[in-house]
């Protein structure tokens, strides 16, 4: 098996002491730590999110292949060169206002890093004026709207009428999720997309990222 | 069938058999088959009155229906809980609107400016070692100050009324989901993967205090009370929490430790509340003697065939809740599209008893009024129908 599927297959058993010695012996083995990162870990952690998607794992799971992941990236990154790891996208996420779930949120978070997309969290029970001042700030191709709650859904229509006052919601996608969440109700809320779990999430940014 | 009190229909349809017609609960299960406040004070409005509402659950902000709610709408079950002025809760407000406070294990909870909950923010064993909760502060699982008077009341309850007395205990019910309040979500799911262990250790401690806390409240009310609940979440909206062999090597054998000593202890059935898509495992909620399970949340994956949840699991298992889907039905569509559902679902799971209808979970501030009130009067005019077929 090739060193960067090994990489790959323990970063999906989240064997994180693996990963590190495979990933140093890759090193020391001469191979591109760009190479190492996009064949081993991203790799990893996109089968990880597939097989999330087909409930063949579950939370638990992703959560140290997530950890087996970052460390990997923390012995890459003195390594890696300038435009090694140009994020293919910037995305905003968080939990909207009223709502302090995160759970579905940070999983998105890592399923869009292993998707090579820069992501800056903003945490829970975040405002729209919060969100539309990021927005102005970090310049994301994507906005991700996490809600838990019935009754917190709603705000992610609230975000997008902001973002429509600030004139700056066609320099967005507008991403929503969460358990009450549906298509109709994200196509009635003129979001520009619904995902129904974080891997499908990661699919789709990745889609909207190559597009812009 | 002759008109039965609520007491012996509640019983006998835990026993799977057939009732007059099929019992309700509406606030026996303290936060989780009632109203948020803001519904349960809509409520109050339509009916025609305006009294000061009693929280039932700091948690959950529900309401505790009064009696002029229960009669209202034939609700056949009464909460014994631990009122919240025995919580000793010290609420802080943040400059931002948001309030909080911190538990006797520490968690910090905190529920939003204009929020609805309190959910757990700071976790005091968040990266534990086995040696911190070695060392860590336990409560006392056989302090009863919580405990006190609930038996009186219960003894009242039992010999003035005709309720089923039901018993919400340490936790919420939760067995291992106080885990996850004491370390962190995060913290806990990865620590089951690589450090069963320290999982293990916790489970052990939480067990330990079920069981004291169990066996003061037992022997205060276990003469009087009829069913017992139990809660742990096992799914999301549309997958298992975590792999079901996890469950079972970690999660179920404290479980079923907390189920044993409960049944050892009184002649009570045990009601389980676990939503999300966890068909997978509600033949391991029979195996460790749980009797009931609330409460169906049919909008979760693979849960909404609930007729052949009934064929599956019916003989076996009481289905308690499952009386209208919540997320979109109950809150978005009309009063006769309610009714409908509510048909439905007891047409699905209605027969030979082991049927206990309430709301999925509480009602929440957005339900309109006309729904709320059309979704507790087919409760009973759909389960009245349903045996006099």
């Amino acid at each position: 098996m090739k060193i960067t599927d090994q990489i790959s297959e323990s970063l999906q058993q989240g064997k994180l002491e693996d990963v590190k010695e495979l990933i140093n012996k890759a090193l020391e083995d001469g191979i591109l730590p760009k190479v190492i990162l996009n064949e081993g870990l991203l790799e990893g952690m996109s089968t990880i999110g597939q097989k999330f998607k087909n409930n063949e794992v579950f939370v638990p799971d992703v959560l140290i292949a997530a950890r087996a992941m970052n460390g990997g990236i923390e012995i890459l990154k003195p390594k890696l060169v300038d435009g090694d790891v140009k994020p293919i996208a910037r995305a905003i996420l968080c939990t909207v206002k009223g709502d302090m779930h995160d759970i579905g949120k940070n999983l998105v978070k890592m399923m869009l890093e292993g998707k090579g997309i820069e992501v800056i969290d903003l945490g829970v029970n975040v405002s729209e004026d919060s969100i539309v001042e990021a927005v102005k700030k970090y310049k994301p191709q994507i906005v991700g709207l996490s809600a838990l709650l019935t009754t917190t859904m709603h705000q992610q229509k609230v975000v997008i009428n902001s973002l429509e006052e600030a004139g700056l919601r066609d320099k967005v996608k507008v991403m929503v999720g969460g358990a009450p969440v549906t298509q109709t109700f994200a196509s009635k809320i003129g979001a520009d997309a619904y995902t129904s779990d974080a891997a499908t999430c990661s699919e789709v940014a990745e889609k909207f990222a190559l597009e812009v | 069938m002759s008109s039965l009190k609520s007491r012996e229909r509640v019983i006998r349809a835990l026993n799977h058999k057939e009732t007059d017609r099929i019992p309700i609960d509406i606030g026996g299960i303290y936060n989780l088959t009632t109203l948020h406040k803001d519904a349960y004070k809509k409520l109050q409005k339509y009916l025609g009155y305006n009294n000061k509402i009693t929280i039932s659950s700091m948690l959950s902000q529900t309401a505790f229906p009064d009696e002029y709610v229960r009669q209202r709408f034939k609700a056949d079950c009464y909460p014994l809980y631990m009122p919240l002025d025995k919580m000793n809760i010290n609420l802080q407000w943040d400059k931002d609107g948001s309030s909080w406070y911190k538990d006797e294990w520490g968690v910090k909870w905190m529920c939003p400016a204009n929020g609805l909950y309190y959910d757990p923010v700071g976790h005091p064993l968040e990266g534990c070692t086995l040696e911190d909760i070695d060392k860590f502060n336990w409560p006392d699982p056989n302090d009863n100050s919580k405990w006190l008077g609930m038996g009186k009341r219960a003894k009242d309850l039992y010999e003035n009324t005709d309720y089923a007395l039901v018993v919400n205990g340490p936790f919420n019910g939760g067995v291992y989901v106080p885990c996850q309040w004491l370390m962190g979500y995060e913290d806990f799911f990865i620590k089951m993967m690589i450090e069963p262990e320290i999982i293990e250790a916790m489970l052990e401690k939480i067990v330990e205090y079920h069981i004291g806390q169990w066996n003061l409240i037992l022997d205060e009310v276990g003469k009087y009370a009829q069913v017992v609940v139990l809660s742990d979440d096992l799914g999301t909206q549309n997958a298992p929490l975590m792999r079901p062999s996890l469950y079972r090597q970690l999660i179920k054998p404290a479980q079923a430790k907390v189920v044993n000593f409960i049944k050892s202890k009184a002649d009570v059935k045990i009601v389980y509340h676990c939503d999300g898509a966890i068909s997978e495992f509600i033949s391991d909620f029979i195996d460790i003697g749980v009797d009931a399970w609330n409460p169906v949340q049919v909008s979760a994956d693979g849960m909404d065939d609930t007729a052949k949840l009934k064929k599956e699991y019916g003989d076996k298992l009481t289905f308690w809740g499952a009386g209208c889907e919540s997320q979109t039905v109950l809150s978005t569509k009309t009063p006769e599209d309610i009714r409908e559902e509510v048909k439905r679902r007891i047409n699905d799971l209605g027969s030979d008893g082991g049927l206990i209808l309430a709301s999925i979970h509480n009602i929440q501030k957005d339900v309109p009024i006309e729904n709320i009130v059309a979704f507790y009067d087919a409760l009973y005019e759909f389960g009245t129908a349903f045996y006099q077929k």
